[in-house]
């Protein structure tokens, strides 16, 4: 009979930019059991909601997160354009789009970073980094900043780029992409990063759906689930299909994010290709009154933002469902088994954003 | 293969310049865009209160009565939201950073000069 010890993992940990606290219940070097305790940055943001216009509470929306920090501002517009059934000009859905997946392309690229350097994989960890540069600037010359943007408003997007911008956007993306291949081939051909993440946190198909796995996680278990399919912003009128991988493990999932990457350019490709001309922003006028559900696909998973409004300026109730949340049971089963050492890998591997789940 | 590869990365990067940006001997990147810090200007100023009321972090503070415009850089978070909401232009987004400060950290004060008394509805709906 192995004795059970536990052992604190966080909240400061070298692997982790964000505070997760998890309780490891060990026996000998294997994890028996992670007990998790959140609740390091919870910020209040949800109840912040009923002191500001709801017109300006999106930059507060947009601040619930620092990397995927323009999605949650665009669902959050979403939601508040769904309850007041505003007819959005399709420029400004075009643009949404088009950040989106800058901003998902700067998120990948800064997980499998963060990736390399949990494993001890400096110089993998620099070079992606140095490739975000690119799209971190392409944002700072279209929105104004590097990654809070603040670029959506309720009714459109506050400014307008120009085609000949958004031509020179891809055009550096197509310079980008041998470099990028270059990047993936590493993660994916090399030999310490397979046997780093081969097998290591496994899910099974049936325990991510069960668990409510969302997003890469879910994707990298067999689950084609992708709320982009469901057509918000602009992807109704754009093709892509979602990057599935079978393994269930770590290796999986830094698949599943390298290869969205070119999914995102081809999106952004087919997005500028097919921009239309027009208004980006449209009068809002009155408040809201009654309650919407908006979903879109992060970086790290489906989030969903849900809005009630009764009519004032301010609206009553603002309820995040962040992807990290919902990813946070399927790293406990994943971590089941596994040895203490590979225990930061794991934890990364589900692209934690505590900043999102406590909000 | 193996050989060759590295002697490739090995020599590009023994000639190539490092990617980081050499700063203090270049200049920090900027667009015209970019959200660096917010500037006021009191001449412009018709004491609206709009960027008060509508500040996402309560940065600004306007005195009505005492004509005063004071805003807290380090609570302000540059979204621009009060720049697009100035009736009057007062207020702009200017692209470089603030400098580092030792005294009063991150307040700004003004003193918005009284309107001149003789125009004083004509004159301003010309401006507007």
């Amino acid at each position: 009979m192995t004795r059970q010890i536990v052992i604190p993992f966080g909240p400061q940990h070298p692997v982790l930019p964000e505070p997760l606290h998890l309780d490891l219940v060990m026996e000998d070097e294997r994890v028996v059991e992670a007990l998790p305790s959140i609740g390091y940055v919870h910020r209040g943001l949800e109840k912040l909601v009923e002191k500001r216009d709801y017109k300006d509470f999106v930059f507060i929306a947009e601040r619930i997160c620092g990397i995927c920090s323009f999605i949650h501002g665009m669902t959050y517009c979403q939601a508040v354009e769904g309850v007041m059934d505003l007819p959005v000009p399709p420029r400004a859905l075009y643009l949404r789009t088009v950040w989106s997946e800058l901003s998902r392309l700067h998120s990948h690229l800064l997980w499998l970073g963060l990736l390399a350097d949990s494993m001890g994989f400096e110089s993998l960890f620099m070079q992606s980094w140095r490739l975000r540069e690119h799209i971190l600037d392409d944002l700072e010359s279209t929105t104004g900043n590097r990654v809070i943007q603040g670029a959506c408003k309720v009714g459109g997007v506050r400014h307008d780029v120009s085609n000949e911008k958004l031509g020179s956007i891809v055009a550096g993306l197509d310079e980008l992409r041998p470099k990028l291949d270059d990047l993936v081939n590493v993660f994916v051909r090399d030999d310490s990063v397979k046997h780093r993440l081969g097998g290591l946190g496994v899910l099974t198909e049936q325990q991510a759906w069960e668990l409510g796995a969302v997003g890469p996680v879910l994707r990298a278990s067999g689950v084609s689930n992708d709320i982009r399919q469901i057509g918000y912003a602009a992807y109704d009128e754009l093709e892509f299909t979602p990057v599935v991988e079978t393994g269930g493990d770590c290796y999986a999932r830094t698949m599943v994010r390298a290869k969205e990457l070119f999914t995102s350019i081809d999106l952004i490709r087919q997005a500028v290709e097919k921009i239309p001309e027009g208004p980006v922003e449209m009068k809002v006028t009155g408040n809201p009154w009654g309650e919407f559900y908006a979903r879109s696909e992060q970086p790290r998973g489906e989030v969903v933002h849900y809005v009630k409004a009764n009519g004032t300026k301010n609206l009553v109730r603002f309820r995040v469902r962040t992807p990290t949340f919902t990813n946070l049971p399927p790293l406990l089963a994943a971590m089941k088994g596994l040895q203490l050492a590979d225990v930061p890998v794991v934890v990364l591997s589900i692209d934690p954003c505590i900043g999102c789940a406590e909000r | 293969m193996g050989v060759f590869t590295i002697a490739k990365t090995i020599t590009g990067n023994l000639f190539s310049r490092p990617p980081t940006s050499r700063y203090p001997a270049e200049p920090a990147k900027r667009f015209d865009l970019t959200r660096g810090h917010l500037a006021f200007e009191p001449e412009n100023c018709r004491v609206c209160r709009v960027c008060m009321l509508r500040c996402p972090t309560q940065a600004i503070v306007v005195d009505r009565e005492k004509r005063t415009w004071e805003c807290d850089h380090f609570r302000c978070i540059t979204c621009g939201n009060c720049v697009e909401l100035c009736p009057t232009d007062a207020l702009h987004l200017e692209p470089a950073y603030r400098s580092p400060e030792a005294d009063r950290p991150g307040k700004e004060f003004h003193e918005i000069p009284a309107p001149p008394p003789k125009a004083e509805a004509g004159g301003e709906t010309a401006e507007a």
